[in-house]
């Protein structure tokens, strides 16, 4: 168990700066995740955790001691990769005992500690075969197996169930979960899978571009997401956006003149703001009513449990709702949408930055 | 339907083999008229050259000339040492360099294998005034090293070149998996990457064999001397200005048949191991 702790940290690969400045504290048996869409830098800030890559600029320290002068094996870090990354003439137990063999273990040491983790992850059955003779999922247990004999401070996962299939990916990332629970070791886990994200993780760092957008419990992220890209890239469907007409100290008003009771604090308004809303936030109605906005249904998105219907508004602005799928509509019907108050979100749309709103439901105004 | 499936891949199956067979009785065709006629006398050689060696036509001479005139079982164990040695170097330091130019980022990479690829297109006999001079200087000339040396640096760009090749495709991530686990820079490469790049190395040393073994140019001008001679240069005994020693050159060509057999045996052993 250790805090691991990342300052001002920059990379470029030639002229392209892939991190710009990343500062981030990891707690102690923390489970972090890394989110973020492809290209956004998260492999490269976990490599250079490992020592694998080497930072332009910045430092890295565990328990406050910088390890960015060690060499990966001395960092005390396993990692796991996407691609499993076993040694492929090695046996099972040959994957697992060679990182003791080269840390000078003794040889009743190293057995022990093999057949503990063996035991844990149930290897014990295939601790004879080749990588080559075991499954995918097999192999990713073997991977993780191999990282955790080294009892390390800090583990790093990249990816680790992008090259599983949907079933099991399921189940190893339970079973990663169990892993956390049992060892509370601290975890950074890289994914651009905000399931994983979200049912892993105990704070989640959203990245784009080399820089970090919001670092948050999954609910944080979710319900006050920092800017329009957090709140576009978590959840999903994503967020509706519309673009405001006017914003006041106590109302919003959108481009077909609704208005709605929304008021903020804001000591200068600023003129270009984008007032989001999820899916989950909005109803459908057949009827007009006060605050509704006028739309046409385009698609049904028909998942079982939960309908999404897509419809286009007079502003020529797109909206998802989520509905209840006993209710079916059919392309070009005229459908009223309602805003859940306490749903909306404000964007200042320049700089993309949150706005903090209050509500001002209509019975207590 | 199943069964007339069945029976159409056997039919394929039947006819690549014929083909397969058709082109192994072609190409092996010469080398079984220079097995029979080593074994027959010169006349016979001559007369009925598509025959095997009756009781009359028998003739060993071939051989014993070949075994008694020259030291050919010296100059069989010089080829094989110079071969063998000149393909360990080979394939190590091509291995190495293949290595450092595929996983390292360094000013002038890109630039220093261009350089090793140019040795592919300019062929090293046209330096052999240079190469000479320096044994001369170095006191190597007429010892299996000058041959060793030359033949080295001659194999060394097209190993590198397929080598590398090769040695990019391995996973970048077992390679940083090693450097974790505390492996050395040499482990990942001797443990992990050669392992995995085993067919490649065997192809680059069947390429780099057959011109080391059957040169005559270098050890003609480097190691001429009886006990430097190789298996090629041996040979050349035979090979009059006015009359050749029939018997005596195919008998020397079918021993190095055989050698040659053995040694392609063993690396295909090496290729399929991988
Ligand atoms: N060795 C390298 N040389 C040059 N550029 C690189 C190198 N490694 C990564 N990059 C660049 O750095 C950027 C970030 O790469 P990185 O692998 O960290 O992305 P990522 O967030 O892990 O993406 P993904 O989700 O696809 O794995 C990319 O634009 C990539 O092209
Ligand atoms: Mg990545």
């Amino acid at each position: 168990m250790a805090n691991l702790k990342i300052s001002s940290l920059y990379k470029s690969f030639g002229a392209e700066n892939v991190l710009d400045g990343i500062d981030l504290n990891i707690k102690s048996g923390e489970f972090l995740v890394l989110l973020g869409p492809s290209g956004c830098g998260k492999s490269t800030l976990l490599r250079i955790m490992a020592g694998l890559e080497d930072e332009s600029a910045g430092d890295i320290a565990i328990d406050d001691k910088s390890i960015a002068h060690l060499p990966p094996s001395k960092r005390e870090i396993a990692m796991v990769f996407q691609t499993y990354a076993l040694y492929p003439h090695l046996s099972v137990r040959g994957n697992m005992e060679l990182v003791l063999k080269q840390a000078g273990y003794s040889k009743a040491e190293i057995k022990e500690r093999v057949a503990e983790s063996a035991r844990a992850l149930e290897l014990d059955a295939l601790m004879d075969r080749k990588p080559s003779q075991l499954s995918g999922g097999q192999r990713q247990r073997v991977a993780i197996g191999r990282a955790i004999v080294r009892d390390p401070k800090v583990f790093l996962f990249d990816e680790p169930l992008s090259n599983l299939d949907a079933a099991l990916r399921g189940q190893v990332r339970l079973e990663i979960a169990r892993l956390h629970q049992r060892l509370s070791a601290t975890m950074v886990y890289v994914t651009h899978d905000q399931v994983e994200a979200m049912t892993l993780a105990d704070r989640i760092v959203v990245m784009n571009d080399g820089e970090i957008q919001q670092v948050g419990t999954p609910r944080d992220l979710y319900e006050r997401p920092a800017n329009l890209f957090v709140a576009s890239f978590i959840g999903s469907p994503t967020m509706n956006f519309l673009q405001l007409e006017k914003l006041t100290e106590n109302s919003a008003q959108l481009k077909d003149s609704t208005q709605l009771p929304v008021s903020n604090k804001a000591s200068v308004i600023p003129s270009n703001v984008m007032l989001g809303i999820r899916p989950s936030h909005c109803a459908l109605h057949d009827k007009a009513g006060e605050g509704y906005l006028k739309a046409e249904v385009l698609l049904e998105e028909y998942l079982g449990d939960t309908t999404y219907v897509h419809v286009e508004l007079e502003t020529s602005e797109q909206m998802v709702v989520r509905e209840n799928p006993e209710i079916q509509r059919q392309t070009g019907d005229e459908v009223y949408v309602e805003l859940g108050i306490s749903g909306v979100h404000l964007f200042n749309a320049d700089t993309g930055k949150r706005m903090e709103v209050s509500i001002v439901e209509p019975e207590t105004a | 339907m199943a069964i007339s499936r069945a029976r159409r891949n056997r039919m394929a199956e039947l006819g690549a083999h014929i083909i397969l067979l058709a082109f192994a009785v072609i190409a092996l065709f010469p080398v079984l008229l220079i097995l029979i006629n080593s074994l027959k006398t010169k006349k016979a050689i001559f007369r009925q050259p598509l025959e095997f060696p009756t009781s009359e036509t028998l003739d060993l001479v071939g051989y014993t000339t070949v075994l008694q005139q020259g030291n050919f079982p010296l100059y069989f164990w010089n080829s094989l040492f110079v071969t063998g040695a000149s393909l360990f170097f080979i394939l190590l330091f091509g291995a190495m360099a293949a290595f450092a130019l595929s996983e390292y980022k360094f000013r002038g990479n890109r630039l220093l294998g261009l350089y090793m690829a140019l040795g592919i297109m300019i062929p090293i006999r046209l330096g052999t005034v240079g190469i000479l001079r320096l044994m001369v200087t170095t006191d190597l000339v007429n010892t299996h090293w000058a041959l060793i040396l030359v033949y080295t640096a001659q194999g060394l760009p097209l190993a590198i070149f397929i080598l590398s090749e090769f040695m990019s495709t391995v996973s970048s991530d077992l390679k940083s998996a090693g450097r974790i686990d505390g492996l050395s820079e040499y482990s990942i490469f001797f443990r992990l990457v050669l392992p995995l790049v085993r067919p490649a190395m065997a192809t680059v040393a069947v390429f780099s064999m057959i011109p080391v073994w059957n040169d005559l140019w270098f050890p003609l001008i480097l190691a001429p001397a009886e006990h430097t001679k190789t298996l090629t240069l041996g040979a050349q005994v035979f090979v009059g200005q006015f009359t050749n020693n029939w018997n005596a050159i195919l008998a020397a060509m079918a021993l190095a048949i055989i050698r040659c057999l053995f040694f392609t045996r063993s690396s295909r052993a090496s290729s399929f191991g991988a």
